[in-house]
């Protein structure tokens, strides 16, 4: 995703050079906490470390890193009825 | 013909038989709704195939079932009476019989009786009832078989506007039981138009109900409508179970009642309601499938191949491919694709409104195949990327299951996988999973997808970083050069296998 919107962004292939690579997003934050790099993440993820100061973000020009968010099933336009198109349902309205 | 319990009077004769319920096959079975006709002539080729010379009504129920009684007798050679029938052999009389039967009385005849019991005249009613009684179990006699010929021929409207000003159609629809599947008669007509308090005048059903649609349009339609069902009901009650001639009744009465009740400016389809599936020929192999179909009437209500595809989650050119081979398969242009956009046909107009029809029926027959799934199915399966797991599941599932106890449903039971986006798709597409929730750019190919809500990715550093005192956005270029740390999307604690939600004990995704 990055690397596809820096590359949309330069009109290139770029490789973004990756210091450290971790599995959880709890992992990134604390090394972005504990030393020098930074890191890209999920706003979702850092919107309280933000509103905190803990963190810092930094705009960036002219690239596109908004993604959608989305329910995937397999069969009708709907999931099949019961729980799942309840979720489906609660999770589109409570938006 | 005997009365049970009291002879009928000339009057209550004249009201019943002359006035009211015409006791001839072709006024139930001809498309006119009235006496003779090819309805009429089928009957009389009947008593020609059997060898007997038709007699000068031949499609009167007397003549009829003098008919069946002779067929039932054994042939007696040298029997004057017997005539032509005398050299028939049991066989032939026995098949003519049932031909008799399934072709030519039980067809209209358990109709026409209710028809008759409907108008109350007590002699007749328990008369209609003997009769019914002696139909039914000689019904039982025979096998039955492919629907009859007077109601394969029966028209299907093809696809006419009834103008509320000008109801030529509906008069036509309406006066042929055939064609409306229900025995409309004066008598009905008159209670009808007392309640809608509109003007009876007298004479042909025809002028009647033209007078009371002029009226009072809306009273007329909604008491048709009433009728058609109620008349839909009672063919649908009618044994035996499965009969395909009661069940075509059925499904055209209920027909009427539905056009009747759609409101001012009616339009008349194909009939697609299940008691008129009756066809023995199967559908041909140009059929566009139910999916190809979703389609069209996704761009028939967006107008837009572009729109259609984002509602339905999936690419233009997919809509756009599926709806080109539908339209190959179906050997008709559907939608007409312009520079500035697509439009449908008027072939794809009509066909949208059919599509439409059949994707109601079909989803119908999705929600309640999915009820019976849902029996079994009490845990849902959820499988979430890590970002969705672990910022709005959570909450999601809360107020989920707080909205159920609420409304006083059972809380579904719900099992949660956190994994990446690559892992999640599969699990829903291997069906580990029941739903999904990933981010992207777009939804998976070959999956259904709804957009729930968008996330932005950010740049984040420590507040004593330099880049967090900059005052000019940092350049894409900036960022391509620096070194960064990253969650690792295939990362092996997530991808091989599914992981417990990040916040359970002993999570590797913790």
């Amino acid at each position: 995703m990055l690397t596809a919107a820096l590359s949309a962004a330069l009109g290139a292939r770029v490789t973004v050079p990756v210091a450290l690579a971790l599995s959880t997003t709890a992992a990134v934050r604390s090394a972005v906490l504990a030393g020098a790099w930074p890191a890209v993440l999920s706003e979702l993820t850092v919107a309280e470390d933000i509103s905190a100061r803990r963190l810092a973000r930094v705009p960036v020009a002219g690239v596109n890193l908004r993604r959608s968010l989305r329910a995937i099933w397999t069969g009708g336009t709907l999931p099949p009825v019961g729980a799942a198109r309840d979720l489906l349902a609660h999770v589109t309205s409570g938006r | 013909m005997t009365a049970a319990s009291a002879t009928p009077g000339r009057a209550e004769h004249t009201e019943v038989f002359v006035l009211n319920c015409p006791p001839y096959a072709s006024v139930y079975l001809g498309a006119e709704g009235g006496l003779g006709g090819k309805a009429a002539d089928r009957v009389a080729g009947f008593w020609r195939a059997i060898g007997v010379p038709p007699p000068a009504e031949p499609d009167h129920l007397t003549a009829l079932l003098s008919l069946y009684a002779r067929l039932g007798e054994a042939p007696v050679a040298g029997d004057g009476a017997a005539g032509p029938l005398a050299p028939a052999t049991a066989g032939a009389l026995a098949r003519a019989r049932q031909a008799l039967f399934w072709e030519h009385l039980w067809p209209w005849l358990p109709g026409y009786l209710d028809a008759v019991d409907d108008l109350g005249t007590p002699a007749l009613a328990s008369w209609a009832r003997l009769v019914r009684r002696a139909l039914t179990a000689e019904r039982g006699r025979h096998p039955g078989g492919r629907l009859p010929l007077a109601l394969r021929a029966a028209p299907v409207p093809s696809s006419p506007v009834i103008e509320p000003g000008g109801p030529g159609d509906l008069l036509d629809m309406l006066t042929a039981s055939v064609r409306s599947g229900f025995v409309l008669t004066r008598r009905g007509l008159s209670v009808a138009a007392d309640a809608a308090a509109a003007g009876h005048r007298i004479g042909e059903r025809r002028f009647t109900l033209r007078a009371m649609l002029e009226q009072a349009p809306a009273e007329t339609r909604r008491w048709l409508s009433a009728e058609a069902a109620r008349w839909s009901a009672r063919h649908e009650s009618r044994g035996p179970a499965g009969d395909i001639a009661q069940a075509w009744w059925a499904g055209r009465a209920a027909r009427t009642a539905h056009l009747l009740a759609a409101g001012q400016a009616v339009r008349l389809q194909m009939p697609l309601v299940a008691g008129n599936y009756s066809r023995e020929v199967p559908l041909s192999d140009r059929v566009p499938d139910l999916a190809a179909l979703e389609m069209l009437l996704a761009v028939a209500h967006t107008g837009s191949l572009n729109v259609a595809s984002r509602q339905l989650g999936i690419t233009q050119q997919a809509v756009s491919a599926r709806v080109r081979s539908a339209e190959a398969q179906a050997g008709v242009a559907l939608i007409a694709r312009t520079p500035r956009g697509s439009s449908l046909t008027p072939e794809g107009v009509v066909a949208a409104e059919w599509a439409a029809r059949l994707l109601a029926v079909a989803g119908e027959l999705d929600a309640g195949l999915a009820a019976f799934r849902t029996g079994h199915q009490t845990r849902l399966r959820v499988s979430a990327s890590l970002t969705i797991a672990e910022q709005l599941l959570p909450g999601w599932l809360v107020s989920l299951q707080a909205g159920a106890r609420h409304r006083g449903h059972p809380a579904p039971q719900i099992v949660l996988t956190a994994a990446n986006s690559d892992t999640v798709t599969r699990q829903v597409r291997e069906g580990q999973a029941d739903l999904g929730f990933v981010e992207g750019p777009a939804g998976p190919k070959g999956l259904r997808s709804r957009v729930i809500g968008h996330d932005e990715l950010v740049v984040i550093v420590r507040p004593d970083h330099p880049w967090a005192r900059r005052r000019q956005p940092l350049e894409p270029a900036e960022l391509a050069a620096a070194s960064i740390v990253s969650r690792e999307e295939g990362s092996a604690a997530c991808s091989r296998r599914p992981c417990p939600p990040p916040w359970a004990p002993g999570s590797p995704c913790r």
